[in-house]
Formats: C-alpha cells, sequence, structure tokens
C-alpha cells in the first residue's frame, strides 16, 4: 500500500491550523502552571494539578474538534473528495493529534524529572510520578483510537470520562502497592521489577491502541 | 539580534522601514549599551555593601557609592533590553511571519542558550572550586560554602546570567499565542493614550510583580518560569512589540526626557533610602507600606528611565558608525561569556592590597578586553558568530 504523503502533509497542516488556537490557550495555561507551580509549596501542588489538568484538556479538546466536530459539521464529505484512502486520513490525523499532544507531553515529563533530581524533592517518587505520566499517554491515545475508529461523539466523551475518573483510583492503587508505594519518600529513585512492569505495560497498550484503530481504518475501502 | 531597517526620520512609522532592506541603527546600539552595561553592573557587585554577604567574588574593598549607581542603572537596564526585543521580534513577525520568527530565535536564542549555558555553568563551577582553594581572603559566601558539612545539598541549578535568554523564549512563545488572536480594538485604544497618561498609568501595571519579589528585583533565574517575570520584563517586552507598529512613539516622549529624568532621579532616592543596606541569604520580610512604595518606584523609574533611553538613544545614536556596530555585533558574544570570566579575574584580585577603583577596572576591563578580542579571533567570521548575529554579507 503507498501512501499519499504530499496529502497526508497537507492534512496535518490543516489539523493543526484549526487547532492552532486551543494549542495557544492551552500552552498559555501550561507556562502560567509551571511560573505557579515555582511559587511556594502549596502552589506547587495546584500549580501540578493545574499542569496536568491543562494536559488532559489539551488532548481531548484537539480529539473532539479534529475527529469528532469533523464528522459532526458536515467536513468529512469534504476530506472525501480528496484523493486519499482511508489510511491516508488515519496516518494524517495520528501524526497530527500525536504530534499536538505528545510535544507538550514530553517537555512536561522531561521537566518533571529534572524538577524531581535538582530539587530537594524525594527522588524516590519519580517512578510513581513517570508512571502517572505515562497513564495520561495511555489514556490519550485509547480516548484517540476510540474517536477515530467509532467517531461517535457520545462513545468518546463516555470514555474520556470513564479514564480520566480511573486517574485517581489508578493513583490510589499505585500508592498501595508496596513496590512503588514504600519507595516514594526515599532519597533514591527504585526501578524494581514492578515499576518497570507497569511502565511496559503502560507503553504496551498505548502502541496497542493506536495500532487496533489504524487496522480498523486500514480495513476500510471507503471512508462511510 | 540583527536588526536590518534603516534609521528613519522621526515622522516616518516604524514599521514603514520595513519595505527598506536597511538596520535601525539606535536600536542596535542601544541593545548593544544595555548588555555591556551588564558587565560593568555585574563588575561592581564584587565591590557592593549591600550584596557584601550573598555575592560570591565579593571583594573587601566596597563602597556606598557603588550601590548608588549600580543599582540605578539595574533598575531600567534589563526593561530597555526586553523593550528592544520586543521591538525585533514585531519586526520579525511583519517582515517574516510569525512562524519563521520562532524559526530564527531558536537559531539566534535557543541554540546558544542550550550550547553556552552548561559551558557557563561548567566555568563559573571550575572557578568557585579554584577559589575555594587558593584566595586567602575569601568572601562571606566562599567562607560559607567552605565551611558547609559535607552532605549538605547543592543550590538548585540557575540559568546564571543567561537567565535573559530562557525569559525571552517563553517571551516567544506568549508572542506566537497573542498572534492567534485579534487585538486590533486594545491596539486602537494604546494608540489613543496621551504621553502624560502612559507616563503615569503604565507603571502601574509592573506594581503587582514587584511587590511579590524581593527588592531590589532579583534576576528570574530559575529552570521554573517566574510568574512575576511575565509581570514586568514580560510587559516590558509587550510594550516593545507595540512600539514597533504604534506611530512616532518614541517621538512623543521627546519633550518629556529631562523631566522624565529628574523625577526617576527622585523616585530613585526614594527607592534607595528604603530598601535593606545589607542583604543576606533568608531576606528579612519588608513593612507592606514600604513594599507598595519601593515597589511603585521600581516600576516608575523602570519606565520613565527606559523612556529616556529610547529618547536620547533615537536622538544621539540613530546614525552609522562602524565602531559602534562592531561594538554592536560583539556586545552578545562578550555578555554570554562575561560571568566566569569576571568571577575568575574577581577571585584573584581578592587577596590583591588594591584601591577599589583599581580592582574594578582591572576587573571589568580584562573581561571586555578578552570578550572583544575573542570575539574578533573566534566568533566574528566563524559559525558561532552565524548563531549570534546572523551571516556576515
Amino acid at each position: 500500500m503507498t501512501l499519499n504523503q504530499p496529502m497526508i502533509k497537507k492534512l496535518i497542516a490543516k489539523d493543526w491550523h484549526l487547532t492552532r488556537k486551543i494549542n495557544a490557550l492551552y500552552l498559555a495555561g501550561g507556562i502560567f502552571a509551571l511560573s505557579f507551580i515555582s511559587l511556594g509549596e502549596w502552589q506547587f501542588y495546584i500549580g501540578s494539578v493545574f499542569l496536568i489538568t491543562v494536559l488532559i484538556g489539551l488532548g481531548n479538546h484537539q480529539i473532539a474538534i479534529t475527529i469528532v466536530q469533523e464528522r459532526k459539521e458536515q467536513t468529512l464529505p469534504f476530506i472525501m473528495t480528496l484523493p486519499i484512502s482511508p489510511m491516508d486520513y488515519i496516518i494524517a490525523k495520528m501524526i497530527a493529534n500525536m504530534t499536538i499532544f505528545i510535544v507538550p507531553w514530553l517537555i512536561i515529563l522531561a521537566g518533571m524529572v529534572v524538577v524531581f533530581i535538582a530539587t530537594p524533592i524525594p527522588d524516590g517518587l519519580l517512578p510513581f510520578s513517570i508512571i502517572l505520566c505515562l497513564l495520561m499517554l495511555v489514556n490519550y491515545c485509547i480516548t484517540w483510537s476510540v474517536g477515530t475508529a467509532l467517531a461517535t461523539e457520545g462513545a468518546t466523551i463516555f470514555v474520556m470520562i470513564v479514564l480520566n475518573c480511573l486517574v485517581n483510583p489508578a493513583m490510589y492503587l499505585l500508592g498501595k502497592t508496596p513496590e512503588i508505594g514504600s519507595h516514594t519518600k526515599d532519597a533514591y529513585m527504585v526501578w524494581n521489577s514492578t515499576a518497570t512492569g507497569i511502565v511496559l505495560a503502560e507503553v504496551l497498550i498505548a502502541v496497542l491502541a493506536l495500532i487496533v484503530a489504524v487496522c480498523i481504518q486500514a480495513r476500510k475501502k471507503v471512508f462511510l | 539580534m540583527n536588526s536590518t531597517v534603516e534609521s528613519r526620520p522621526y515622522e516616518v512609522p516604524v514599521a514603514d522601514a520595513l519595505m527598506s532592506d536597511t538596520r535601525l541603527h539606535y536600536m542596535d546600539n542601544l541593545r548593544a549599551i544595555a548588555m555591556l552595561a551588564g558587565v560593568l553592573f555585574h563588575a561592581a557587585l564584587a565591590h557592593s555593601v549591600l550584596l557584601h554577604n550573598v555575592w560570591l567574588p565579593a571583594n573587601a574593598e566596597q563602597s556606598q557609592w557603588v550601590d548608588v549607581f549600580a543599582w540605578f542603572s539595574h533598575l531600567f537596564r534589563m526593561p530597555l533590553f526586553f523593550v528592544i526585543a520586543g521591538f525585533f521580534a514585531a519586526l520579525l513577525v511583519q517582515k517574516r511571519g510569525v512562524g519563521r520568527m520562532l524559526k530564527n530565535r531558536a537559531v539566534r536564542i535557543l541554540l546558544p542558550l542550550v550550547i553556552f549555558l552548561p559551558l557557563c555553568m561548567w566555568a563559573v563551577i571550575a572557578g568557585l572550586f579554584d577559589a575555594l582553594a587558593h584566595v586567602q581572603n575569601k568572601s562571606p559566601v566562599l567562607l560559607m560554602i567552605a565551611n558547609a558539612a559535607p552532605g549538605t545539598p547543592p543550590p538548585p541549578p540557575t540559568t546564571l546570567h543567561l537567565w535573559f535568554l530562557y525569559n525571552l523564549l517563553f517571551f516567544y512563545l506568549i508572542t506566537w499565542i497573542l498572534c492567534q488572536f485579534q487585538w486590533g480594538k486594545l491596539s486602537e485604544f494604546f494608540k489613543r493614550v496621551k504621553p502624560w497618561q502612559f507616563i503615569c498609568v503604565f507603571p502601574l501595571i509592573m506594581v503587582p510583580a514587584l511587590s511579590s519579589v524581593n527588592v531590589p528585583m532579583p534576576a528570574p533565574d530559575s529552570f521554573f518560569p517566574q510568574l512575576w517575570s511575565f509581570g514586568f520584563f514580560g510587559i516590558f517586552f509587550l510594550l516593545g512589540y507595540w512600539i514597533f507598529s504604534a506611530e512616532n512613539f518614541i517621538e512623543k516622549f521627546q519633550p518629556y526626557w529631562k523631566l522624565l529624568l529628574v523625577l526617576s532621579l527622585v523616585a530613585y532616592g526614594i527607592f534607595y533610602t528604603l530598601i535593606p543596606k545589607e542583604f543576606s541569604m533568608v531576606p528579612a520580610p519588608m513593612v507592606l507600606w514600604k513594599k507598595i512604595i519601593v515597589s511603585l518606584c521600581e516600576a516608575y523609574v523602570a519606565v520613565w528611565m527606559t523612556l529616556v533611553c529610547l529618547t536620547l538613544g533615537k536622538t544621539w545614536l540613530n546614525s552609522h558608525s562602524k565602531f559602534m556596530r562592531l561594538i554592536a555585533d560583539s556586545s552578545y558574544w562578550i555578555y554570554i561569556i562575561h560571568l566566569p570570566l569576571l568571577f575568575a579575574l574577581q577571585y584573584q584580585l581578592m587577596d590583591k592590597n588594591w584601591s577599589l577603583f583599581a580592582k574594578f577596572s582591572v576587573a571589568s576591563g580584562v573581561t571586555l578586553a578578552i570578550g572583544f578580542v575573542t570575539y574578533l579571533l573566534l566568533v566574528r567570521w566563524t559559525p558561532i558568530g552565524w548563531m549570534l548575529n546572523g551571516r556576515r554579507k
């Protein structure tokens, strides 16, 4: 199967262009959250929560705009007139959405690692935090897959809500897992088999979610 | 960091000058002066009474006069720099678009920061260890480090004197964010503001930010973006951005520069009287009314003196001079490398029995000379020069 690369590039640029305003607002929110974090102890917690909220909001908002609304506002028929296959379409969507989400996600992850290593915050909290950050990525990938595979507003919003509701229980369970929770106050991070296993499982689930969505789309001969 | 727009008569809006592919000399020259003044400021801090307990190469020879001059320049030097940075950001956006502006800034600002910050950090730390081993008359901070118990956690990493590059990156991102929205009505509102209204009201915008930090304002050199920096330096950056498209903005303040200079000196006098006469590692909290007055003075001096510098710069520095061009081109490089050099020199001077003036002159003079010579030999015609100032035509 050959991909129509020039059209894929144009579709990616189109999605970036259409989401530029919300991306700008979420970027502003992210910068504000980062600035707030440095103001003090309670500001650190509020800023961290705000930063995570910005990340979740960015992911969900762009899925709603680039995937759900494309069908709802009847812009998909226009896409169908272009010389592209369903595979080209899904690849363009995946690259456009993933870059918008993964770039800020990676910046936050890298910033978090630097903060943990460079400040008196115990490094033992790092595996717990990395697992949580990866959970955000997993949630995003699953929501994206459901959005592209089902392309219905209701189902996508339902999945968003369920996955976001699972973040707190996941934090609770992680904290209660002795191999992870017992090391959160240690001066050095402990990467034991449990922590590594969870990270690998998260990466696997994220990749799997994307593959499933691409496979479902690839099997289609026509868009509808 | 080069402008490419020619100096124009006062009647012509700056943005119109874009049509010609030449330079705005006064902006280039002002920026160079702001940067080189930074070298002298850092050199002077070694002899500051106020900073004696907190400055690494604090010298035994101190003077109140050093503080009087140094802190006055401190209040408007970087604000002026950020106005100029905002001005050139607007120029780039007008000329090439916001995307290309970001690409250009990535090469001129991000790349030098990524390359030179680790090198400067290494050089400052190496100089510090050498001073701990060899200097006899150690400064209070050096003594504190020398006597620190083993296992004492190191201070959090900082962006050193390159904090302005780090902050600029955020300001450019905010420029991109703001460019996504329409600001026509706000821009029209600002265009109707009269000079005296601007002089009286504009500085008040910065008071909340200044009230939230110690006095005199510290450098926002943390890797975490500092909220107050957006509310102070960010506002100056936006002012510069707006000056670019405003018609005859700088000329409107021409009749007021003497008045603004006098008022600034009065405000600085109040500021200097109220600030603590000695700083410690943990600054003592200030009484609320004092804090508000000091912040007001800081804000007004910063805005008024920036306007004074812009009007004087446009009057006296707006012509082509090969010498000034060379200084302008070399200033960015000199500023980047100056701090480790200066510290290393000042550590050596700590044990010398020289006068304050001699030590200050040698430290700042040798630093500037090394910076200038290395610029000519290693930077001007090399990829480092292309990165900092663009390719030479």
